[in-house]
């Protein structure tokens, strides 16, 4: 009856590749494929993708539909404002 | 504890509720009077830029000194607090008295500094590094003993949120916290003269500034919410067990 | 009411379940938005002064930030498998489990005391760039929800002792919602002062 469900072990495997593959990103294994500010704005993108997944899957707010909607709005908001100003 | 409330009881806690905005409006028309909004002088401010403020005319302790009027109707919030609080808590008031006392403390917390910058516009003529000295005082009085208002809204926070008889909602529990949040970090002031982290600086002062006004208005118009509710012999917030 | 020691795992979950309840969700979002603030000052002042902020970041022991990144998602997953023990009852594996959580926080702080140790001794202060200003605040004011996420761990995982009286899975999905923003704000700080500012 107790039988904990598969998602989240997944979904914490998954992370933890992001992880990996941010820091390759930023640390210099796609030096030359793209420049610091692109590299940057891609490993925080990424960070805000595996932070929807933490809102998702482990604050368990899948099907919390209004909940869910401002922790959305927030993670958007936060995420272009951050890129726009890595970007700039 | 008695349900009911008299006409004078009633009236004299809803005048307390209302304390709460007022002191938003008659401390901000204070601070606006003297100069200290929409611009306070700041950790990075000149000797020169110091005296110049204190020194351009009477409206400046003036305004200080209504804006401390203002913050002396926080004293009357803190007593309508303590008496809603204690309908919650009806046995041991610990924490209930918690808010009282760390509440009254806040309340001198605030009121030093203003005399103290009143204080400095009051002689502006002395040797200039006294007025900096003053106004530095002033300033960190002003935005760092953040412990005893951290204190009140834990002690608030908790007999809500642990607390199922409270008439207080669960929201005003969680804003409290947070509003306890936005004041930890002030202490950092000490630290800097420039940038986000000084006391003048967006994430000290204006961050605090507006939490601050938020609980005023917050708490006082709760508390207006239940007095009446009660008044009328209901439950302030039905549905709540 | 919603009886939640009859539900499992995440599933026969109504379309408009809230675990824990509204006003915690909100107040969570609340202080992110104080943390977002504080990532919108860092990033404008790191856009006007890049050359100074990238060599400061350089300093930053990396690999100690991986390995905390990796210890915190470790934790949040092991809440996660708590809540599930706690709503079907088993006090004594969501003991564990929470048991394991703070071994993550344990691991997670004294890293992090490590790291400001190697910041220390290498002469960077809360006061000698823009850079490790910004570090000591956010990584400190992160810490501090990390003690507080702690506070509160520690007392679920007291409550679920035998002989004590467990709280409701509500509480226990607000702690466990306090953890788990602790994680996703440090996923991001990882990024934008480790990573971001590192390339």
């Amino acid at each position: 009856m107790t039988k904990p469900s598969s998602r989240p072990r997944n979904v914490y495997i998954g992370l933890v590749v992001v992880t990996v593959i941010s820091l390759a990103v930023a640390g210099g294994a796609a030096h030359g494929l793209l420049t610091a500010r692109v590299a940057a704005t891609t490993a925080t993108v990424l960070a805000f993708a595996k932070a929807r997944f933490v809102v998702l899957d482990f604050m368990e707010l899948r099907h919390a539909a209004r909940v869910r909607s401002y922790f959305d709005a927030w993670l958007a908001v936060v995420c272009l404002g951050c890129a726009v100003l890595l970007l700039r | 504890m008695t349900r009911e409330l008299t006409g004078t009881s009633r009236r004299a806690l809803l005048a307390c509720a209302w304390c709460g905005p007022l002191t938003v409006v008659v401390a901000f028309t204070g601070w606006l009077i003297a100069g200290v909004l929409p611009v306070p002088l700041g950790a990075s401010s000149t000797t020169g830029e110091v005296v110049d403020f204190y020194s351009s005319g009477t409206h400046v302790p003036m305004g200080i000194a209504l804006a401390s009027i203002g913050i002396s109707l926080v004293i009357p919030v803190i007593a309508a607090i303590t008496y809603v609080m204690r309908l919650g808590e009806p046995g041991a008031p610990v924490l209930t008295s918690i808010q009282a006392v760390s509440g009254t403390v806040t309340t001198v917390l605030l009121l030093v500094p203003m005399l103290l910058m009143a204080s400095a516009g009051f002689r502006p003529e002395r040797p200039a590094e006294l007025t900096v000295l003053l106004n530095d005082t002033a300033w960190l009085l002003f935005i760092t003993p953040v412990g005893p208002f951290v204190i009140q809204n834990v002690a608030i926070a908790t007999a809500i949120l642990s607390n199922s008889t409270t008439p207080l909602p669960r929201w005003l529990g969680f804003l409290n916290l947070w509003v306890g949040f936005t004041f930890t970090f002030d202490v950092i002031a000490y630290a800097f003269h420039d940038g986000p982290f000084a006391w003048h600086g967006l994430l000290i002062f204006w961050l605090a500034l507006t939490s601050y006004a938020i609980w005023l208005v917050a708490m006082g118009m709760t508390i207006r919410h239940v007095i009446v509710a009660r008044a009328a012999g209901r439950d302030p917030i039905p549905g709540v067990a | 009411m919603v009886d939640h020691l009859g539900r499992h795992g995440s599933i026969a979950r109504s379309a408009e379940h809230v675990p824990a309840e509204r006003g915690m969700w909100l107040f969570l979002l609340a202080d992110m938005t104080v943390f977002a603030l504080f990532f919108g000052a860092y990033l404008w002042e790191f856009g006007s002064a890049r050359h100074e902020f990238t060599a400061d970041a350089a300093a930053l022991p990396v690999p100690v930030g991986f390995v905390n990144t990796l210890v915190l998602l470790t934790s949040s997953f092991l809440v996660v498998r708590a809540v599930e023990a706690h709503r079907s009852g088993a006090f004594g594996r969501a003991r564990r489990f929470l048991g394991g959580t703070l071994a993550g926080a344990g691991t997670f702080a004294g890293l992090k005391l490590v790291e400001y140790a190697l910041e220390i001794a290498a002469g960077h202060g809360l006061t000698t760039s823009p850079f490790f200003m910004y570090y000591f605040v956010i990584t400190g004011v992160h810490l501090m929800h990390v003690a507080i996420g702690t506070t509160l761990l520690v007392a679920w995982r007291r409550a679920l002792a035998p002989g004590k009286a467990p709280y409701g899975p509500r509480w226990a999905e607000g702690v466990a919602g306090y953890w788990h923003m602790v994680d996703l704000l440090w996923l991001i700080i990882f990024s934008l002062l480790y990573i971001g500012s590192y390339a």
